[in-house]
This record gives C-alpha cells, sequence and structure tokens, in this order.
C-alpha cells in the first residue's frame, strides 16, 4: 500500500543529493575557470567596469591608475588562461589576436604586443613590483599578498555574474 | 556354482593390510616434505624478504602521511588566499613587506622589460594582373617588399621606419624609406611625432600603409592610391605630428595636428612624373570613437597646402571626412573628400570629388568584399587633369589560407570619361613574416 509513497521520497532524495552535487561541481568549475585580473597592491584601483578593462588590454587606454603606463602581462598561447583572455576580453582567437598587435605596430600605435610571461610565479613577481602592470591569471596561481584581485563590474572571479570566464 | 572373489594380486610384502597402510603413509609423508622444501626454495619469502616488505610497507605508510600533510598545507593556502580576495580590496595587501628597488631592477631584468632592441616584421606580395585595355597583356608582378622596424628606446619613447624596396623594370628595385619617425607618447591626450610620415587625412592613408597583406583589397582606394601610382593626395609629409584623446566622455574625441613640407612627386596617368614642389602644409583632423559603439569612427580633416607644378602658384585644400565600422568580421569604409585648387592670382576655383565605399564580412577564412569608387576631375585641372572622372566597382575575395598570408581575387570595372569601361581582373597572395 505504502510503495509509492515510499519511491517517491527515495526519488526525490536522489534527485536532490544529485541536483547537490551537480550544482557545487558547477559552481566549483565556474571559479575554476575564472580568471583574475590582478595589478600590484599598491595600484589605487579596485574596480573596473568590463568595458575599461577590454580598453586597456587593446591599449586604447594607456594608464589604469592615471600615473603609470600599463604593461600588460599575458598567458602564454596554448594555455587554458590564454584561451579564457581572448574569448573573454578581446573576443578573438589566436590568429586575430597576432594581427590585431601587429597592426597596431604597423600604424604606429603601439611599440609591442603585450609582455607573454609563461611563469606564473614570475607574473606575480612582476605584477607585485610594478605599478603599471596588469595580468591575467588563474585564481588558484595567485601567490604574492602584494599583488591585488581587480573586481571587475564590482564582482570577484568565482562570484556569479563574473564576466572574465 | 562356485563364486570366485577377486582380489587383487599383490606382491609378497603388501598383501598384509597393516604393512600396506605403514607403506602409504610413508610415502605421503616423503611427498609432503619435498613438497615444503620446493615452497620454501622457489616461492615463500624468507626472513629478509619479509623485513624488506615490512620496510617497504612502512615507507609507503610514512609517504601517505606526507602526501596528506600536503594536501593539507595547499588547502590551507587557498583557503587563505580566497579569504584575502574576500576581504575588502587594496587593505590586506598593503601590509605586506615593500618591494624594494634592486628586487624590482631583477625581476624588470628577469621579464626583459628594459630590454629595448629593434624588432622587424615584414610584408609582401605577388600577384597577376591582367585588363581588356587595348595594348596591354597580363602580367606577373613582384610587389613592394616592405620591412617595418620598430623599437622602444625608453618607456615613453620610440622610433618607427617603414623602408619600401620597390620593383623596378629589369629586376632592379628602388629604396625609398616611406615612414621614420621618432615617438614621444606622454599620456592619452599627448603624442608627438618627429620625422617623416604618412599625412593624416582621412581614415585611409593613417590606417593602411604599403604592406597590401593589412588590407582587405589588392590595391587602395584610387583616392588615397600613392601618389607614384596616379594619386591625387599628398600622402606622405616630413614634419610634426600631434595626437591624443580629447576630454569628451563616452563620444571619444581625438585630435590630430600636423606640420610639414614635402615635395610630392607624382605620377600622372600619362606616365609622366610631375614635382609638385609643395609649401609648408598644415592638416588638422577630429574624429570620434564613441564607446557605446565599439569600432565605429567618424572624423574630418582640413588639410592645406600650396604647390606648383609649374610656373603657376596653387592653394590647395583638402577637406576629408569618413564614417568607418571596423569590426572582426564586419568591415564598412566610407570616406568623402573634395581637392580645392585656387590658382593665385586668378578667380577660378578647381574642384575635384572622390568618394569610395567598401563593404565585407567574413565568414571564416573568407572576406568577401564589394567597393565602389568615384573621383571627377576638370580636364582643365592644372594638377589633375590627367586624371578626369574615374568611378567603378570593385568586387573580389580575400581568403585567409594561413595566419600571416592571404590570398585575394579581385575584378574591377571602371568607367572613364571620354574613354570605354575597362574590365581587370587581379590575383594576389599577400603575406607578413
Amino acid at each position: 500500500m505504502c510503495w509509492p509513497g515510499v519511491r517517491q521520497f527515495t526519488v526525490s532524495v536522489m534527485l536532490s543529493v544529485v541536483s547537490c552535487i551537480s550544482g557545487a561541481a558547477m559552481a566549483e568549475a565556474q571559479q575554476n575557470s575564472d580568471l583574475a585580473v590582478i595589478v600590484s597592491a599598491k595600484n589605487p584601483v579596485s574596480d573596473i567596469t568590463m568595458r575599461e578593462l577590454r580598453r586597456i588590454f587593446i591599449g586604447e587606454r594607456r594608464a589604469l591608475d592615471g600615473q603609470h603606463d600599463v604593461l600588460l602581462m599575458v598567458p602564454p598561447p596554448g594555455t587554458p588562461e590564454r584561451d579564457i583572455m581572448l574569448r573573454a576580453i578581446y573576443n578573438m582567437n589566436e590568429a586575430d589576436y597576432k594581427n590585431f598587435w601587429l597592426g597596431k605596430k604597423f600604424r604606429g600605435e603601439a611599440g609591442g604586443e603585450p609582455l607573454v610571461v609563461a611563469s606564473k610565479q614570475l607574473l606575480n613577481d612582476g605584477v607585485a613590483v610594478m605599478p603599471g602592470a596588469v595580468a591575467c591569471i588563474a585564481v588558484q596561481d595567485i601567490r604574492r599578498a602584494a599583488v591585488k584581485i581587480l573586481k571587475v563590474n564590482g564582482l570577484l572571479p568565482g562570484q556569479n555574474g563574473y564576466p572574465v570566464h | 556354482m562356485k563364486l570366485v572373489s577377486h582380489k587383487p594380486i599383490l606382491p609378497f610384502p603388501f598383501r598384509n593390510q597393516t604393512a600396506l597402510r605403514t607403506l602409504a603413509l610413508i610415502l605421503m609423508t616423503i611427498i609432503v616434505a619435498d613438497a615444503r622444501t620446493a615452497a620454501q626454495d622457489g616461492v615463500a619469502p624468507s626472513r629478509s624478504d619479509r623485513d624488506t616488505v615490512n620496510s617497504l610497507l612502512q615507507r609507503i605508510e610514512e609517504l601517505e602521511t606526507t602526501t596528506q600533510d600536503l594536501k593539507r598545507q595547499v588547502t590551507d593556502l587557498q583557503m587563505r588566499q580566497s579569504s584575502a580576495a574576500a576581504t575588502p580590496l587594496g587593505t590586506a595587501a598593503t601590509a605586506t613587506v615593500p618591494d624594494s628597488l634592486p628586487q624590482q631592477a631583477a625581476v624588470q631584468e628577469q621579464l626583459g622589460v628594459d630590454r629595448f632592441g629593434i624588432h622587424l616584421r615584414g610584408f609582401g606580395h605577388v600577384g597577376f594582373s591582367a585588363t581588356d585595355e587595348r595594348r596591354t597583356h597580363g602580367a606577373y608582378a613582384l610587389g613592394d617588399l616592405d620591412l617595418l622596424l620598430t623599437s622602444r628606446i625608453s618607456s615613453k619613447a620610440g622610433v618607427l621606419s617603414e623602408i619600401l624596396f620597390e620593383p623596378e623594370d629589369a629586376g632592379s628595385f628602388t629604396v625609398d624609406v616611406e615612414r621614420f619617425l621618432l615617438q614621444f607618447n606622454q599620456n592619452d591626450s599627448f603624442n608627438v611625432g618627429l620625422g617623416r610620415f604618412h599625412t593624416g587625412i582621412g581614415f585611409y592613408n593613417s590606417y593602411f600603409h604599403h604592406g597590401n597583406y593589412m588590407q582587405t583589397t589588392t590595391d587602395r582606394p584610387l583616392m588615397f592610391a600613392f601618389a607614384d601610382d596616379g594619386g591625387i593626395l599628398p600622402t606622405g609629409n616630413v614634419g610634426v605630428t600631434v595626437s591624443g584623446k580629447l576630454p569628451s566622455g563616452r563620444l571619444g574625441l581625438a585630435y590630430l595636428a600636423e606640420f610639414g613640407s614635402q615635395d610630392t612627386r607624382r605620377t600622372t596617368f600619362n606616365n609622366t612624373d610631375v614635382d609638385l614642389e609643395n609649401g609648408n602644409s598644415t592638416n588638422f583632423g577630429i574624429v570620434s570613437r564613441p564607446q557605446v559603439w565599439p569600432g565605429v569612427q567618424a572624423g574630418f580633416s582640413f588639410y592645406h597646402d600650396s604647390v606648383k607644378p609649374s610656373d603657376l602658384q596653387i592653394n590647395e585644400n583638402i577637406l576629408a571626412a569618413h564614417v568607418v565600422i571596423l569590426r572582426q568580421s564586419f568591415e564598412w569604409l566610407n570616406e568623402w573628400l573634395v581637392i580645392r585648387h585656387a590658382p593665385v592670382g586668378s578667380t577660378v576655383l578647381f574642384n575635384t570629388p572622390g568618394f569610395y565605399s567598401q563593404v565585407s564580412y567574413r565568414f571564416g577564412a573568407y572576406r568577401p568584399y564589394f567597393r565602389y569608387q568615384y573621383v571627377n576631375a576638370s580636364d582643365n585641372e592644372p594638377v589633375l587633369g590627367d586624371v578626369r572622372r574615374r568611378e567603378g566597382p570593385s568586387v573580389g575575395v580575400r581568403y585567409d589560407f594561413h595566419e600571416s598570408a592571404a590570398m585575394k581575387l579581385q575584378y574591377d570595372r571602371q568607367f572613364s570619361r571620354n574613354q570605354s569601361a575597362v574590365n581587370g581582373i587581379t590575383g594576389q597572395v599577400a603575406f607578413t613574416f
């Protein structure tokens, strides 16, 4: 007599467990795929809009804090961080990115491409000591407290709606 | 009937049951003893082996413990980082030890930030073109070899140079320094360039230079063709160029001011070279790049100069305007200009209008495009009389078969005043290296 009720209860409990697990997994995946934008801790800027971030990364805005020239540090080609950066910030593929910077140099609008830094430690050190440095890095690779994670559109990596992922 | 029992016939010593049992017991004892000996010799561990296994197991346990400790430490670090990120930004970070200057210098040295070398990029193209014009035949043509050299000499200064090797008849080349500019980039609002540069008239001349690879079509629009290709504009100048952004919020205004003097040596459509003996020129421009419409740019420029192609002194004013949309896939360029030549001491004015519109859309590696261009100079124009009226469409496709090379195929139809229409086709491979 009570079998259908027990079955329903069991199924609902199982569904709840599965949805909890998948939700947690998705949240973890979201956090893992979020790319932090870091600057030196001495940089007074803490929050930036996605539009301004794009302008910085395409070389249209030369100073983040109004004083120091921006030095862009980007991950090397073939890394997940590079793919996220190209997709979320540049909206380009690798070939478009290369041609974009070639065009900037060709027109005399940029001295060179952003600095490619493969070593996570060096990237952390570089951002920490250079006031104008701006870099993209996975959250779990941030190793120095002397760097600061910028909020983008008021959000930090891992928060819902964070745009750089 | 007598029944016969079938007892086994055994040799004498085994006829007794007790003796038989004793023999079986002895045999079993021998077999078991032999098996134990064999096991001890080949399979079973000795005491020393057991010790080794025990020590290995102990080592594995130690390693497992170490791994657990390391995992715990990593988790702690990650949690600490997460909590640091979650704290109010700019507060936690300042508590760290300040970085010393030698440390900064060492990191910069490792990153190569202060190494200012010369960066070289090359551009080239080769192609085939043919028209149905009388007394002409199709021919393969080697395009210009264009070398772009850039170098940073400090964090705010650099040098840009564009050197062109132009093929001439009989396989010879001439060398032309197209751009040679010392640039100072003070900030977003103030940039200065000293040297030789391409004049900032309109959009095309300052956005596309000699490397054919960078532009969509096989050639420049006629009104922005270089003077030695029959072009009608003073495309080059020597002097000072100042540019920067204006405080205009989302309107994204920028200014351009150029002062210089360079003689324009023009190759006419009649295949004669004319030295225009330019005076001192000025060029001012304003452009807007609205932040709400990425890739959109609109602007105008005003250029003033004087030319003296013969004994006649002529004032030259060029007014140019443009609206362009440049996005990853979509490109739409629209430019208009009027060249006004006013001979000194005469009331006659010659206005030469021109425009072009070029639209293209990228589908993967293919970018089909269409362009219509128009230039109309009076037959009596003292400088541009050979140009007459030229207009017509161009259609083509660019195929980027490599990230550094593209193949272009273009069909042109050109109408000229008092001349029959000319059809032309051009195939080109343009590349960068």
